[in-house]
């Protein structure tokens, strides 16, 4: 439909135009208050943001919590400041109206609109702080790619050095109990033992050597897991005999019960192993001479609970949280004043990981701790059984 | 480049940038992404084709500044998560810098060139918008790159571009600049052949050929 063409000198006609744009058409918020507050009448604008009933209604309503007070209509009528009138709109957010306020005897005529130079520099502000976060976040991607390719590094050295070392050591130790077997009768006792020193000392650096190619290897995501069947008493059977002397040599006494009945297990025996054998080591290390450790193995609704109970000195909080973090710092005091780097945990950690499992901790200093892990229902075996193995992220902590 | 995108697809990614739906977007190319499509693809036949014809919407007073304004700042988000994947190729000793001029504050495409680079294993240096010559020049003393690049979206700042392209010269003789970008569009890239070894590059094709001639020639050296 084509409106007949008016004409600015028809004043009735620019009048209707202009109050028709103002009061259905512009952004212009127009309210009309009663002397009290309650809205009288308001535009299509108004309505839109405001997004409700508004006849009748308080205007204190529409305002942003806790900003009405009696005065604050006298105050936009005063003339000290720029009325500034904050509401709360349909999408819940609060927005600003730079308000003309009019006093009539039938109370206030308001005209309110937004600040668009305000709202071009903000958006410009936001764009130009969007642009800054997206160049921020791809320098912290390049960062990271080459914080992996330091961490990739660091594995090839770690590997390689151990690799080295490794020869060099078993030199020491075969000429060192060579010397033990050959001189036995010609050896003082002084120089016995310090012979022994060399052997107990390279042992220690050997299981070191062990423990870095170990992190070298999983880090690198090259950690190869070879399932197989196996009970939990003979996993028990099997840890005994390997820890069994360290603790018949402090007299601590090792125990292990079952809770529910233990299934079979699909796992990697020697890695499996090679945990609980971690765990019970650390137990003695941290034990008390005469002491006790006791293993427990648990069926439960989560999985599969392994634990092993010591009455040593016990971890404080702050320690706990980075036992299993690599290279952490936090280095362990053992029974006999020597401290452990601590990488068996991290290895520990990585091999549960990689059964889809999680290791935890519970200590009380001065009480004991209790270390363990849990591995998935999906470790239980059953004919023709194929797990998943879940490799961990190479370069990934 | 053929795409392996769908035209549907495209059509909803389109759709949803028009309405500033950063949820959908996002959606779409973690779908792309999931189903392995190459970033090369999600760069050209997805953020950079959207991007243009959202600037031909603008310029034809169909959409408001406020939803270009916006698109762009969902393709910049988008970007971010498309280049997770773009910066583990293997890297070399090769680097560039790329930044757009000083008073040029439209980086997308600047951004996705400097992406290019990484996949090709060089190491990158992106300034982003609105750079000044002296910290150009003050990074370009420090980093020694084998490349610069200076990108120019808006046809009125080719002035800024000419005038840094000066500065650069005679800091830097010797050190190849590529410029491009879609100022050019409306002409001024016979300009640049006031300068010596300057290079204009018309799209990211051009791009690759000449980071893989680099390279090539690197390699027989």
């Amino acid at each position: 439909m084509t409106e007949k063409t008016g004409s600015l000198n028809e004043e009735r006609w620019f009048a209707e135009k202009t109050l028709d744009y103002l009061l259905h058409k512009s952004q212009v918020v127009l309210l009309l208050l009663a002397p009290s507050g309650e809205i009288i009448y308001a535009n299509t604008y108004a309505r839109a943001l405001l997004n409700r009933d508004t006849d009748g209604v308080h205007i204190s309503e529409f305002l942003i919590t806790g900003s009405w007070n009696d005065s604050l209509l006298a105050d936009w009528t005063s003339g000290d400041v720029t009325p500034i009138m904050n509401i709360r709109t349909h999408d819940d957010l609060p927005r600003t109206l730079y308000i003309t306020v009019y006093p009539t005897d039938a109370g206030y005529l308001i005209f309110g609109h937004s600040d668009s130079e305000e709202l071009h520099r903000l958006s410009k502000e936001v764009l130009g702080l969007n642009r800054e976060l997206g160049i921020l976040t791809r320098e912290l991607q390049v960062r990271n790619r080459e914080l992996a390719e330091l961490n990739r590094m660091k594995n090839q050295f770690l590997g390689m050095a151990a690799h080295d070392l490794r020869s060099p050591l078993s030199l020491i130790l075969n000429y060192t109990e060579f010397l033990m077997e050959d001189l036995q009768d010609n050896l003082s006792d002084e120089h016995r033992e310090f012979l022994q020193t060399i052997i107990t000392s390279a042992l220690d650096m050997k299981q070191v050597i062990a423990d870095f190619l170990d992190v070298s290897i999983i880090e690198s995501g090259h950690l190869m897991l070879n399932p197989g069947p196996i009970s939990f008493e003979t996993l028990m059977q099997e840890l005994l005999r390997k820890t069994g002397l360290s603790a018949e040599r402090r007299s601590i006494r090792i125990t292990w019960k079952t809770e529910g009945e233990m299934p079979t297990l699909y796992v990697d025996v020697g890695k499996i192993g090679q945990v609980l054998a971690n765990l019970v080591h650390n137990a003695i290390e941290y034990s008390p001479d005469q002491g006790e450790i006791e293993i427990l193995g648990q069926r439960t609704d989560t999985g599969i609970v392994f634990m092993v109970q010591d009455h040593g000195s016990g971890i404080s909080k702050e320690k706990q949280d980075k036992l299993f973090s690599e290279f952490s710092g936090t280095s362990m005091k053992k029974k006999n004043g020597e401290r452990s780097i601590g990488l068996g945990l991290i290895i520990s950690r990585k091999i549960v990981e990689a059964h889809g499992g999680s290791m935890f901790v519970e200590s009380t200093p001065d009480v004991g701790s209790k270390f363990g892990f849990i591995l998935p229902d999906s470790v239980i075996w059953s004919e023709n059984k194929d797990i998943q193995i879940q490799q961990p992220d190479s370069g990934k902590v | 480049m053929n795409t392996n995108i769908p035209t549907q697809v495209y059509q909803d990614y389109l759709t949803a940038l028009v309405g500033g739906d950063r949820s959908r977007c996002s959606l779409i190319v973690q779908n792309l992404m999931s189903s392995g499509t190459d970033v090369r693809d999600i760069f050209l036949n997805l953020f950079q084709r959207s991007l243009y014809d959202l600037g031909e919407l603008w310029e034809h007073h169909r959409i408001s500044v406020a939803v270009e304004h916006l698109a762009s700042a969902i393709t910049e988000r988008l970007l971010s998560m498309v280049e997770v994947d773009t910066f583990f190729t293997p890297h070399g000793d090769h680097s560039v810098i790329v930044a757009c001029i000083a008073d040029e504050f439209h980086q997308i495409g600047a951004r996705m060139v400097s992406d290019v680079f990484e996949l090709h294993g060089w190491n990158t240096h992106f300034l982003g918008a609105n750079t000044p010559v002296r910290d150009l020049i003050s990074l370009i003393k420090k980093k020694s790159p084998d490349f610069i690049v200076l990108s120019v979206s808006v046809y009125f700042n080719i002035p800024s571009l000419l005038s840094a392209l000066t500065e650069l010269r005679m800091s830097f003789p010797s050190i190849p600049i590529l410029a491009g970008g879609q100022a050019f569009r409306w002409g001024g890239v016979q300009l640049l052949s006031r300068y010596e070894n300057i290079r204009y590059i018309s799209d990211i094709d051009e791009l690759e050929q000449v980071i893989e001639a680099y390279d090539r020639e690197d390699r027989i050296a």
